[in-house]
């Protein structure tokens, strides 16, 4: 919460006139800041803790934090290419303050909150870039009712509603903690912030969104929005005897349902840019199907904090390649002006397959491990049959990257063309992410996976 | 560089600071001299000769440990529980250095290449594991990795990987030494050796997780080298009908392994030689052996290729360019007989010996063997006459295989091994004649008349993959059906068409040399120059030469074939 404060406060201070670039935003901004900065303080101090706690600072939300810092940070570089898609600084600060709050709730009622102002950040974000939110406000307005609804039952249920005591009264009402736990587990997982599908759907129907925002929506969301989905299945793995598995087996059915269709969806694209927001969309699924294969005795902690980093790295390395495509060809991102860029520039055309195969399982990238872990765990939680079709599903993902790694290496036969040169700075930048993904693939260990 | 003194090597090696190692002694030597000498900076060995039991020896050791933080040794002479007492020592009171006063067994060997959790040091027994005559693995390279996955960066090189490993190298020089110049030949390079790394990895592999990623990640560079190379119009098409299959057939083998691996008694374990070990000791259930070869076995029948996942060579081989098709053919098909003889038969001995799976494996071997020998003589198309003849050599491989005698599996790898040195050649001929306008086999009317040494060439080619006498396909096809024959595990009625489908494919090769020798060709065409011949020559030479001097290998595999062997009856 200290890091949403510090944030929310930086948020105002760069939104306040002169620094900000959009009129009409500041005054709205300003008073999300303060109402968040109330709540964090409130949590800080104590005073809305109801029974059972409202936020917590614990490991997994300081590694979501460490996550959301840097997308902001890498956003904030990739806009610097592209002045005139950018969105203003201090409402992507703002969001990325909200999505800190979201991370650090334990509490129905608390996420309830990050949702609101994670979803009204976001349309602040959006709204000048010329996206359509409509699409937003409607999935984030019916997941933040639903999610409401499964917030009353589970107080209800539970005298509180606090994620992590859906234990109490369990032998009370053995069949109630399953309905409050796999209802509101459902309701979070399918809201808007999770990018599971069908509630991420109004991204991957997204068309404005430039790269550098799209990346850091893909690589801050589903992990900030998974994490309240997190705190309450360690309450219902206690449970289990009580209520059954079941829960794993739907939750990991809709994950998985989630990653078809979506790689279904970026195989439709014409456009490398939606057709690399639908692969992300894809890839957040395996946050829910690791929530699913975790069990008390195979933990998956690891292998999403791995995962995290391993999606914060290709869709920042991605928007990075991306971004400078926009800027050579007008913001055009379809797949046919890609044709031979290995040839006019083979470090961005190797790094953008990179980063591509990178979403799926491809060996010696930083993806590989953390999807092994949790296809391991999957198994030994009796999910053979969903491993399978995970597993298809993520070779589909990277027989997609082999069909753009095949454009962009395609040989034009009528002489040499001419190359492209990229920004220096975003090159770097590009590097230093491929450095980091080959680091991540090899040594998961000794580089960011110590556990 | 200045060269590290050997005592210094010792120091750094043991860990101490005085190159001093203190004897065993048997009788002189206790807990509190052993501590005195690796608190000196020595290392302090600690006799155990004297002592009555293995109760006291562990005793001793903890007195150690309590009086000192240093490295320390024990000293293990040869005596009817010493083996015992190593792995009591090494497991339970992880002790790291162990003096083995000269003494050295397959259960020393083992425990080092088995259990990850001793750590230690492989280096320090590779003259064991080199001796041990039923492993027979050298340049033993292992790290712990992932240690909560169980997954190790674990290399060595046996019989098996050795011949395989020279067949790759082989392959690459002949195949890079024919890559033509022009604008993409950089990248060509680049992605014939990332395929050729690839391969490398495959074949040197202990480890399930690195294999998996080896056999992964050769996709990548040879889907690029086909579908981006100068080859045939529809080469984007074949390339994408090459890696479909592939990539699918990779789930199956990740999930059984992933399974096998999960099942392992002391926590999960990727160790090849481990799960091996307790393949072939405990036994996985059938259930799970089961599912674990099914999986398993499609991912190497797509490779091999078998019938009815064949479909992807044919495409490949007529619109790849010809380096790339010939280190696919030549090299890259040769992974699903390694998948077949490194971990799928291993892992699944109940499986692969049941009658029931006998019966199948040869009819589905039969059945490619036929189906290729009737393919090959309806091709009008020199590439598709090629990859009859391959489909064809991976139907009789897996016939050898399943008959599980020694001399059905020396057969089956020098027809392998052969076959990738004919197929490599053939290839990067076909790319030749491609150059010349020869395509179809009307084409190749009176070609021997205008470019004789290129027709010698590739007609021997053809000779050696159609199991002609004289080549190294021939002895090994024959050793392939005297195994079949004597290990009586095949049903009888599968031998004769295996036997005629075999036959088809000399006629369909003898149906093209007649085409070669013809009159009638109006095209001039350009001979064999000095270069093509280089590239080509040695394949065919180097085929020959393994038909008349088949020991050349089969002496190299042949402790791996006993290893092999005994590991499956085990």
């Amino acid at each position: 919460m200290l890091v949403a404060l510090i944030l929310a406060l930086l948020g105002v201070l760069l939104l306040a006139p002169p620094l900000s670039t959009h009129p009409r935003t500041p005054s709205l901004a300003a008073a999300v800041c303060v109402g968040m900065g109330a709540v964090v303080l409130s949590g800080q101090l104590k005073l809305l803790d109801m029974a059972t706690g409202l936020w917590a600072q614990d490991a997994a939300t300081e590694f979501a934090q460490l996550i959301v810092l840097a997308a902001t940070l890498i956003a904030i570089t990739l806009q610097r290419d592209r002045p005139q898609d950018a969105v203003a600084p201090g409402a992507l600060v703002l969001a990325a303050a909200s999505a800190s709050a979201l991370a650090s709730a334990t509490h129905a009622l608390t996420a309830i909150g990050g949702e609101l102002a994670l979803g009204v950040t976001l349309a602040i974000t959006l709204k000048p870039v010329g996206q359509r939110i409509n699409g937003l406000l409607w999935a984030g307005g019916a997941g933040v009712i639903v999610t409401a609804v499964g917030a009353v039952t589970l107080g209800w249920v539970t005298h509180g509603a606090g994620l992590d005591r859906v234990a109490i009264d369990a032998q009370a009402l053995p069949r109630g903690p399953l309905l409050a736990g796999a209802g509101i587990l459902v309701c979070l997982g399918l809201s808007p912030f999770s990018l599971l599908l069908p509630g991420g759907v109004w991204l991957g129907r997204s068309r404005r969104i430039p790269a550098a925002l799209l990346a850091w929506i893909l690589s801050v969301l589903p992990v900030v929005g998974i994490l309240p989905c997190w705190r309450l299945t360690r309450s219902l793995h206690e449970l289990e005897a009580v209520i059954g598995g079941e829960w794993r087996t739907i939750l990991a059915a809709v994950a998985v349902a989630s990653l078809g269709v979506s790689t279904w969806q970026a195989l439709r694209q014409r456009c490398l840019r939606r057709m690399w927001c639908w692969l992300g969309i894809g890839n957040a699924a395996l946050f829910a199907f690791g929530l699913a294969a975790g069990t008390e005795g195979a933990r998956i902690e690891a292998a999403l904090a791995g995962h995290a980093c391993a999606s914060l790295i290709g869709h920042s390395g991605a928007a990075g390649v991306l971004t400078m495509a926009e800027g050579w060809w007008g913001g055009n991102t379809r797949l046919q002006r890609f044709v031979g860029l290995g040839q006019r520039n083979p470090f961005l055309g190797v790094s953008l397959v990179g980063f591509l195969v990178l979403l799926s399982a491809v060996p010696f990238t930083a993806g590989f491990f953390p999807k092994l872990h949790l296809l391991l765990a999957g198994m030994s939680g009796g999910l053979t049959w969903l491993v399978v079709l995970l597993a298809l599903g993520l070779t589909w993902v990277g027989l997609i990257g082999l069909r753009t790694a095949r454009i962009l290496f395609h040989v034009r036969d009528k002489g040499r063309p001419e190359p492209l040169v990229g920004s220096p700075g975003l090159t770097l930048l590009v590097g230093l992410l491929g450095c980091a993904a080959l680091a991540l693939g090899v040594r998961p260990l000794t580089v960011a996976w110590g556990y | 560089m200045t060269k590290q003194h050997p005592a210094q090597a010792l120091c750094a090696r043991l860990q101490i600071e005085l190159p001093v190692v203190q004897g065993g002694m048997t009788f002189g030597s206790d807990a509190r001299l052993v501590a005195a000498v690796s608190e000196a900076g020595g290392l302090g060995t600690l006799g155990t000769f004297h002592y009555r039991t293995h109760a006291r020896i562990v005793e001793e050791v903890e007195a150690i440990r309590a009086a000192t933080e240093r490295p320390f040794a024990v000293n293990v002479p040869f005596f009817e529980q010493s083996e015992s007492l190593v792995e009591r020592l090494a497991l339970e009171s992880q002790v790291r250095c162990f003096a083995l006063g000269g003494w050295y067994s397959a259960r020393v060997a083992e425990l080092t290449l088995s259990y990850e959790s001793l750590r230690l040091d492989l280096r320090e027994f590779r003259r064991v594991a080199y001796g041990s005559q039923r492993r027979g693995f050298r340049w033993i390279e292992y790290r712990a990795w992932i240690p909560q996955l169980g997954v190790s960066y674990f290399l060595a090189l046996d019989g098996l990987g050795a011949a395989l490993t020279c067949l790759t190298q082989l392959i690459a020089l002949l195949v890079i030494g024919g890559v033509r110049r022009g604008s993409d030949a950089r990248r060509q390079f680049i992605l014939l050796l990332c395929l050729q790394s690839g391969l490398l990895g495959v074949f040197l592999s202990l480890d399930a997780v690195l294999l998996f990623s080896f056999w992964v990640l050769l996709l990548l560079p040879a889907y690029l080298t086909v579908a981006t190379g100068r080859g045939g119009p529809e080469r984007a098409g074949s390339a994408l009908r090459f890696v479909i299959p592939h990539a699918l057939s990779t789930v199956g083998l990740l999930v059984a392994l992933g399974a096998l691996a999960l099942h392992a008694p002391d926590g999960p374990s990727f160790n090849l030689l481990a799960l091996a070990e307790v393949a072939a000791r405990e036994g996985f259930s059938p259930d799970l052996q089961r599912l674990a070869f099914v999986g398993l076995f499609a991912g190497c029948a797509v490779r091999l290729p078998l019938v009815p996942v064949h479909g992807w060579l044919g495409a490949l081989q007529e619109h790849a360019p010809a380096p790339a098709s010939a280190m696919i053919q030549g090299a890259f098909v040769k992974t699903g007989v390694f998948g077949l003889l490194r971990f799928t038969w291993p892992l699944c001995p109940d499986v692969v010996t049941s009658p029931g799976v006998v019966t199948v494996l040869g009819v589905i071997a039969g059945v490619t063997v036929v189906f290729a020998g009737l393919a090959s003589l309806g091709r009008r198309r020199l590439s598709r006459l090629l990859t009859s003849l391959t489909i064809l050599h991976g139907g009789l491989f897996v016939f050898a295989l399943v008959s599980l005698t020694p001399a059905s599996l020396s057969g089956g790898l020098l027809l392998s091994v052969t076959h990738g040195i004919a197929a490599a050649g053939a290839c990067m001929a076909l790319g030749m004649l491609r150059r010349r306008g020869v395509e179809r086999l009307p084409h190749c009317a009176g070609l021997a008349h205008s470019a004789p040494r290129l027709a010698l060439v590739t007609s021997g080619l053809f000779l050696t993959l159609a199991l002609v006498p004289g080549g190294g396909a021939f002895v090994g096809g024959l050793l392939a059906l005297y195994g079949s024959w004597q290990s009586g595990l095949i049903e009888p009625w599968v031998a004769p068409w295996v036997i005629g489908g075999l036959l088809m494919s000399p006629a369909a090769v003898y149906l093209l040399l007649q085409r070669f020798w013809a009159r009638g060709g109006d095209l001039p065409r350009g001979e064999l120059r000095a270069a093509e011949a280089s590239v080509i020559t040695p394949a065919l030479v180097l085929s020959v030469f393994l038909g008349l001097h088949p020991r050349l290998l089969l002496d190299g595999v042949h402790t791996w074939l006993h290893g092999f062997l005994e590991l499956l009856t085990a």
